[in-house]
């Protein structure tokens, strides 16, 4: 079971007979594809791609609106048939206030055949720019320049936005806090009127998300199915309710992290956007998540006692950071499971017995954690 | 499973055959001839095995250990302590060199367990790897680990309209004698009449599946018009379909054209054990037994009609399209591609994922992620809320990495071991390896042991009851002693694998099957 999960991903296969893209054949959460301003698709010497420009696009309308995003992972490989100055290209873009893409030439072509663009992202009024971007447009009989671009947004307001596999952007406040409903998206743009030249060849595309309780659900998939009859409508409100509370301080305590640790970048300035406290953090956070995964299935000391030494750093840098936010963390950790007590005892007990081994080793670990929170001021 | 010979004769009693106008004498050439080449990962501990194996290589590798050692992998069943492997229903059915026996046990069906210990460890033990192609410590791109074992796999062949025909038989037979259906992992698990034959609306839109008797009715008929050559009669059908419950109904035209066109030679790659959990990750999967890996070739009914009649070259028949099988069904994720008509084997290759042992077209980074709309809503999200706050110091922090962080991908690559169904040339023989291909007998049912052609793994007085109890087995394949068993039962993929056929050929991804020649 993946956290991130696939909204959709088309690397335009091409039909066995003409060579040309079948934009029809791609992996998606269930919805209805349409292709705006009739067949747009065409192919490119030597490549077949998705033509997009202004009044032509792919729109995806998802059965079931994905509610309460709270990150999303978009990834576009095209090459450029056409640049010219100043005529914005909307690469992509989500319905509502969720996040688009576009791209505009701000100079003429130079010599070399390359011309300077500009990006533009958007989430709801979070606006960002990143300047200084060369893509070369086909000449004549040339290959098509492919390009790759991600963009990744994360609610603890980290921006990453990388072109071919390089970071070239990188944002440590954007929208921190943010979710999003998210109903549908488009490939290329259909306010515009349409246009007969076609300047962008998508060759592939890929959107994930990220939504608000993706990862309770993952911890459900560890336990027993049996665990759910033991949890009455009342006492999963709470639990919910409590638990969503819990998560949301959780992040805004790392969104605080990420703004005092990292600083917004571009790629010509140079350096590094991420401090080495938050170097740290981030390698000792993505060690003990596996290390706890390896102590869950197998119980062995030697894994229990590197998740609790990598969270450790992980706890101690966090407290240093932002005593404040750490300690009210805590403080409603603790508060949380005084009302779950009281008002599931019965649930606890069920799902304690539903699944002794989780709960004993989970009750391990947290003795172990107890003692470095009590050392950090914050004991449970 | 059920009693065999029962099994058998019910075979014998409806002419069991599913792979139509070619033998099995000839597939064996065919499959031999086409199998790609599998590219394992340099990091692979465990490479493709047979059924057989699951059975035969922990009792003897056991065998071999020092008691002290024994004791640390006997299994318990019921405060019962068995040498590996086991069987076992409520209780111990078979253990050590005999497990395999316990498959002819009538009460080893479906509701059955095979273990080799439930654990990686136990896995490592008897299947791991355990050297390299340099005899150095440490596996590298261009230095894999090596198979501990030769490398085998199972490959099975249907043609498309016998397999759908047999489906339909023993659809019959279980409505007038109560049998279950599927009977056992091979016989039962294609209707795809729900494709074929669609209700329409009262604005003609699809309004799904025509019922079950309507539909199953309509492709017995079709089916029969067919074998019989009659194309009027079978175009006349088509055109006329019958009415469900007062409402029109239409063939799916694309679906129709698969099923008489096409046969799918499936190639099934079968590991002792998915540990990708080895290679780091949030993503969960891990289990004991991780047969329903694979690939499919899709072959032309009529050029194999050909192939069988004219004793051809089965090198001269290129199949249309190569399917991979990736991770589950519902995550849509198997890929496919066609093949041109002047294709070799050679051109054929696919790529193993290490330790998830999906079947990719390419050496890669391939992310796995499941749809979006799959796994909402679970019922498990209301214990695990509750289980976070209870418990929220670890797990809250667990939570935050695990949204954190992306899934990390399948990863396949190019400078791994190779397995390849032709001898290995002796300069490449230390990242090549022969892979031993077995092909499962599904030709028509005798018992005259000097034909060739008509062979069937039914046919126990011929090639044994074992044989077919141990590819019937409709059992799990692991005891995963983790939180959540994963450990999965046998996939019939035939059903997955034309999904993807039909889709290519709705879509112009594939060329049509060629067509039978009308006789004048």
């Amino acid at each position: 079971m993946t956290t991130w999960k696939l909204v959709y991903e088309n690397r335009f296969p091409v039909n066995a007979t003409t060579g040309a893209p079948i934009p029809n054949l791609f992996r998606a959460a269930r919805g209805i594809q349409t292709i705006q301003a009739g067949p747009v698709f065409t192919l490119f010497t030597g490549l077949p791609g998705f033509g997009i420009a202004a009044g032509r696009n792919i729109t995806y309308r998802l059965e079931s609106p994905l509610e309460k995003l709270i990150g999303v992972d978009l990834s576009m490989e095209f090459g450029f048939v056409g640049l010219f100055e100043g005529q914005t290209l909307s690469l992509f873009s989500t319905d509502s206030a969720g996040l688009s893409a576009r791209l505009v030439p701000t100079g003429p072509p130079a010599p070399s055949g390359h011309t300077v663009c500009r990006l533009t992202l958007q989430l709801d009024d979070g606006v960002t720019t990143i300047d200084g971007l060369r893509f070369r447009p086909r000449v004549g009989a040339q290959s098509l320049e492919l390009r790759r671009l991600q963009v990744h947004w994360y609610t603890n307001g980290q921006l990453h936005v990388s072109l071919d596999g390089q970071l070239i952007g990188y944002e440590n406040a954007f929208k921190p806090g943010h979710r999003f409903n998210m109903g549908g998206f488009s490939i290329g743009d259909v306010q515009q009127p349409a246009n007969a030249v076609i300047n962008v060849a998508v060759t592939g595309f890929r959107l994930i998300e990220l939504r608000e309780d993706s990862a309770v659900e993952a911890i459900g998939q560890h336990l027993n199915p049996q665990s759910i009859s033991c949890v009455s409508d009342e006492c999963a409100k709470v639990a919910l309710a409590l638990q969503q509370q819990l998560l949301r301080d959780a992040r805004k305590l790392m969104a605080a992290f990420v703004q005092s640790n990292t600083s917004t970048w571009r790629q010509e300035i140079g350096g590094n956007p991420f401090s080495l406290r938050a170097v740290a953090v981030h390698k000792n956070a993505n060690l003990a998540g596996l290390a706890l995964i390896r102590y869950l299935r197998d119980g062995s000391p030697e894994s229990r006692e590197e998740a609790v030494a990598r969270f450790k750093v992980v706890l101690e840098t966090l407290a240093a950071d932002q005593p404040q936010a750490f300690q009210q963390l805590v403080a409603r950790g603790n508060e949380a499971r005084e009302q779950l007590l009281s008002c599931c005892q019965d649930a606890e007990r069920g799902l304690r017995s539903f699944n002794p081994l989780l709960f004993e080793r989970i009750e391990l670990l947290n003795a172990e954690l107890d003692k470095v929170t009590s050392r950090l001021g914050g004991g449970y | 499973m059920p009693d065999v010979e029962r099994l058998s004769q019910l075979a014998f009693d409806v002419g069991l055959d599913f792979t139509g106008p070619i033998g099995h004498a000839k597939l064996e050439e065919l499959a031999r001839a086409w199998l790609p080449f599998i590219r394992f990962h340099e990091d692979e501990m465990f490479h493709t095995i047979d059924l057989d194996e699951f059975y035969s290589v922990p009792a003897a590798v056991f065998e071999t250990l020092d008691p002290e050692v024994q004791r640390q992998f006997r299994i318990i069943v019921r405060d019962v302590l068995a040498d590996p492997p086991i069987v076992r229903t409520d209780f111990l059915r078979g253990q050590g060199p005999s497990a395999q026996q316990a498959l002819l046990f009538g009460e080893v069906d479906a509701n059955a367990v095979y273990s080799h210990g439930g654990n990686l460890k136990a896995a490592d033990k008897f299947f791991g790897s355990v050297r390299t192609a340099d005899d150095t410590p440490v596996q590298s791109p261009g230095n894999p680990r090596l198979p501990r074992l030769p490398l085998r796999v199972r490959a099975e062949f249907r043609m498309l309209l016998e397999t759908l025909k047999q489906d339909l038989v023993l659809a019959e037979l279980a409505e007038q004698q109560g049998l279950e259906k599927p009977i056992d992992a091979i016989w039962g698990d294609f209707d795809v009449t729900g494709l074929l034959l669609r209700q329409l609306s009262n604005t003609d839109s699809d309004a799904g599946p025509a019922s079950l008797p309507i539909r199953h009715e309509f492709a017995r008929r079709l089916i029969r018009e067919e074998e019989n050559g009659n194309a009027a009669a079978v175009e006349q059908l088509i055109q006329n379909p019958p009415q469900d419950g007062g409402r029109p109904t239409k063939v799916n035209r694309t679906v129709w054209t698969a099923l008489k066109g096409c046969g799918l030679l499936e190639y099934h790659f079968m590991y002792a054990y998915n540990d990708f959990s080895r290679y780091g990750g949030f993503y969960t999967n891990e289990h004991e037994g991780d047969p329903n890996e694979g690939c499919c070739l899709v072959f032309e009914r009529e050029l194999l009609r050909r192939l069988q009649d004219e004793n051809g070259d089965p090198v001269t028949v290129p199949p249309l399209a190569l399917i991979t099988s990736v991770h589950k069904d519902e995550n849509h994720d198997d890929k496919m591609r066609a093949i041109d008509t002047d294709a070799v084997p050679a051109d054929l290759q696919v790529f193993v994922a290490r330790g998830s042992h999906a079947t990719f077209l390419d050496a890669d980074v391939h992310d796995f992620l499941d749809l979006a709309d799959l796994f909402r809503q679970s019922d498990l999200a209301l214990p695990a809320a509750l289980l976070l706050g209870l418990l929220s110091r670890g797990l809250l922090l667990w939570a935050l990495t695990h949204e954190h962080f992306n899934p990390d991908p399948d990863v396949t690559s190019d400078k791994g071991l190779t397995g390849q169904s032709a001898p290995v040339n002796p300069s490449d023989s230390d990242t090549h390896q022969q892979v031993e291909v077995v092909v499962t007998r599904l030709s028509r049912i005798s018992n005259d042991p000097t034909n060739l052609r008509d062979q069937s793994i039914y046919a126990v007085s011929r090639f044994g009851g074992q044989a077919l109890a141990l590819r019937a087995f409709r059992g799990i394949y692991g005891a995963h002693t983790g939180f959540v068993d994963k450990s999965p039962q046998w996939e019939n993929k035939t059903a997955r694998y034309f999904v993807h056929l039909v889709r290519g050929l709705e879509t112009g991804q594939l060329r049509p099957p060629a067509e039978r020649p009308i006789l004048l």
